[in-house]
């Protein structure tokens, strides 16, 4: 048989161990991801022309390109700039500044779909902006956008192989060397292959869950 | 009463339920060659469902339903795949909301199935669809979309797409309830010149008590999943002789 | 500036073309496998559905860049080998069309149930009904999730460097390190993705027009 089940129990560990890293970057670089994209949404909807035209450029231009050549740069560059962090750190900031852009569109549709209504009642009733803000738009805003966020976390976690390019020892990156030692390579990337297809399963099955239950509610 | 054998259309014993819900239960009925029939009764009573059950979009659980004599539906099972389309061909619906297709224009929605199920040749389908069109009064719209048309125009369209099907038996179901009152007129008219100039059966839901009294040859009145009461519409309208049938018309009729 | 371009353009065009290719192939690809895969999960036969379930789960499930080197490395253990533009083209297909599939089925359930009964009530056969009723109405609801993904997969492309085959980024890359022109050049990397992204979406956008004017609703 082609398969190796020997080779299979031994690369095993190794494999699990390197997914402990892989959710190290993606918890870490989705909760960036999600702060960060509160402000880029807040500043496009500044009433500063300017603020709102540059966020909404910098947020389409890093949607619209590859995040393997934002992780080279943010990689190469930073050390030039005399900022040395660890190639893990550097990949939670590529991964967290680009998907920022994605949360970014996702709490504009959220804040927008909350009725004109809110906002005028809200202004009858001789609220501040931050008041209105806080404690009207945003929590109506946010609740329906946790599924699309879910989501997000979980195509995030399937990213997270991209920084096997800048040395970060994640699942592909330790299959990669697993397997270029032993001149096997069908087993590990194999184990790895279905780590992610269970975990992101699991994920979206969950998200699923979470959103009917939330709909049943309202 | 129609004899079976007249019987264009005919439930026997027809049953059916949505899960828990009984919706038809030991349903009979037969609709003669010719006979125009209403159908009334309150919401939920079944009515809209028999129209459905001709027209093979419900199934049922037990009884029997024949097209011209020929099995439809036996034992509650449909007839396989050659024989109800061949029956099907002799049944038209016209639906409450139209569901005229959006994506072709309103000779398009004609010639269609004419084409497709009949292979009628383009040119005949074409001239077929837009006398039917000047029959029901909108020959001028024979290339609009039916997004813009009103509600009357659409569902006159409707009925004129199911007219060149050359069905033999139409089922009208609510076929005025969706649209606002001022167009309803336009809809009902074109149903009477069917019923004069026509000898199709028609079996029509309808909540139009006056124009049900005024066209139908024969009156239907459900509740709760059968037949409670049928005859002539002088007879059910004026002289019910059940009581569920006086309590219906009394909170439904204007006179 | 001039200087500049003239010692990466050159080198940046030619990946960049082999960007195209894999862009190009792809789409061609994901559009066979998404139309196929859409219509047969909504099949009533159990032969069709359940094969296109596990294929899209399978590929929606996994990492891009793992299916990537899956193919490339682990793909040759069952005597399958095949040059890294072959992969490129293959996988990204099989990564997009998996999306699409969903795109397709997603459009289809949204037209609307009484244009499936018009259809019957007009003894139209089900297939005819699938084809001249449906899929029409169908369309235009895919053209703009469809747009989308052609822009991911373009983005996609960018993965494939890591299995070393010679587009724009793997280009950068060699660049890069032949002058250390760093933030220069993969700003112009960058760029030239963006402007790639923005002829795909000006495209997609007077597709989805010329649809719409096609139905008569300008």
């Amino acid at each position: 048989m082609i398969w190796n089940w020997d080779y299979t129990w031994q690369v095993l560990p190794d494999i699990l161990r390197a997914f402990g890293v892989t959710l190290q970057a993606t918890l870490a670089g989705f909760a960036l991801a999600a702060v960060l994209g509160l402000g880029w949404a807040t500043a496009r909807m500044s009433p500063w022309r300017w603020l709102a035209a540059s966020a909404t450029g910098i947020v389409e231009f890093v949607r619209s390109t590859p995040l393997l050549i934002q992780l080279y740069f943010l990689y190469y560059v930073l050390p030039d700039y005399g900022i040395a962090l660890s190639p893990l750190v550097t990949g939670i900031i590529a991964l967290g500044l680009h998907y920022s852009c994605y949360t970014a569109e996702v709490y504009r549709a959220g804040i927008e779909a909350v009725p004109q209504g809110q906002w005028e009642a809200a202004r009858a009733l001789n609220l501040s902006t931050r008041a209105t803000w806080t404690r009207i738009i945003l929590p109506q805003a946010i609740r329906p956008t946790l599924p699309m966020l879910g989501n997000y976390l979980i195509a995030m976690f399937k990213d997270t192989p991209l920084l096997a390019a800048i040395t970060v020892m994640e699942m592909l990156q330790t299959a990669k060397l697993t397997g270029a030692q032993s001149f096997r390579y069908l087993e590990p990337l194999t184990i790895t292959g279905v780590v992610f297809l269970v975990v992101s399963l699991l994920a979206s099955w969950t998200v699923r869950h979470l959103e009917t239950r939330h709909a049943i509610r309202r | 009463m129609p004899s079976a054998a007249d019987a264009v259309l005919e439930f026997r014993k027809v049953a059916k339920r949505y899960g828990e819900q009984v919706v038809l239960e030991d349903f009979d009925f037969a609709l003669d060659a010719g006979e125009k029939v209403a159908l009334i009764g309150p919401s939920g009573s079944g009515k809209s469902t028999v129209l459905r059950i001709a027209m093979t979009l419900e199934d049922i659980q037990a009884g029997d339903v024949r097209v011209h004599g020929d099995y439809l539906w036996r034992d509650g099972r449909p007839a396989d795949r050659t024989a109800t389309q061949r029956l099907r061909a002799h049944l038209g619906m016209v639906f409450q909301h139209f569901h005229l297709f959006p994506h072709l224009s309103v000779l398009e929605n004609l010639t269609l199935a004419p084409r497709l199920v009949q292979s009628v040749a383009a040119a005949d389908a074409e001239a077929a669809a837009r006398e039917l069109l000047e029959r029901v009064g909108l020959a001028d719209k024979a290339d609009a979309w039916p997004e813009q048309l009103s509600g009357g125009q659409k569902q006159r369209v409707a009925i004129a797409r199911a007219l060149a099907m050359q069905p033999d038996i139409m089922l009208f179901d609510e076929v005025t309830s969706a649209l606002d009152p001022e167009m309803v007129g336009e809809v009902l008219d074109v149903l009477r010149e069917l019923g004069r100039s026509t000898d199709m059966s028609m079996l029509l839901v309808t909540h139009e008590m006056d124009f049900a009294y005024q066209f139908a040859d024969r009156v239907v009145f459900m509740d709760g999943g059968r037949v409670v009461e049928m005859g002539p519409p002088k007879q059910l309208f004026d002289q019910p002789r059940e009581e569920r049938t006086q309590q219906f018309l009394q909170r439904v009729r204007t006179r | 500036m001039i200087e500049f371009l003239q010692t990466h353009l050159p080198a940046l065009v030619g990946g960049l073309r082999v960007t195209l290719q894999l862009t190009v192939g792809g789409a061609l690809l994901a559009l066979l496998l998404a139309t196929v895969a859409g219509l047969a999960r909504r099949s009533p036969s159990r032969w069709l559905r359940w094969p296109a379930n596990v294929y899209v789960e399978a590929f929606r499930g996994t990492s891009a860049l793992v299916q990537l080197f899956w193919f490339y490395f682990a793909l040759p253990f069952f005597g399958l080998s095949m040059p890294a533009l072959v992969t490129g083209v293959l996988v990204l297909g099989l990564n997009s069309g998996a999306y699409g599939a969903e795109v397709v089925r997603s459009a289809i359930a949204n037209v609307p149930r009484g244009q499936w009964e018009a259809g019957r009530a007009l003894n139209l056969g089900e297939r005819q009904i699938l084809f001249r009723v449906i899929l029409p109405q169908a369309l235009p609801m895919m053209l703009p999730p469809a747009g989308n993904l052609l822009i991911e997969l373009l983005k996609n492309t960018a993965l494939v460097s890591l299995i070393t085959l010679s587009e724009l980024t793997f280009t950068a890359q060699v660049q890069r390190a032949a002058t250390l022109d760093t933030v220069p050049l993969f700003a112009l990397t960058l760029l030239i993705y963006f402007l790639v992204a923005q002829v795909l979406a000006v495209g997609m956008r007077s597709v989805e027009a010329r649809i719409a004017r096609r139905r008569g609703r300008a």
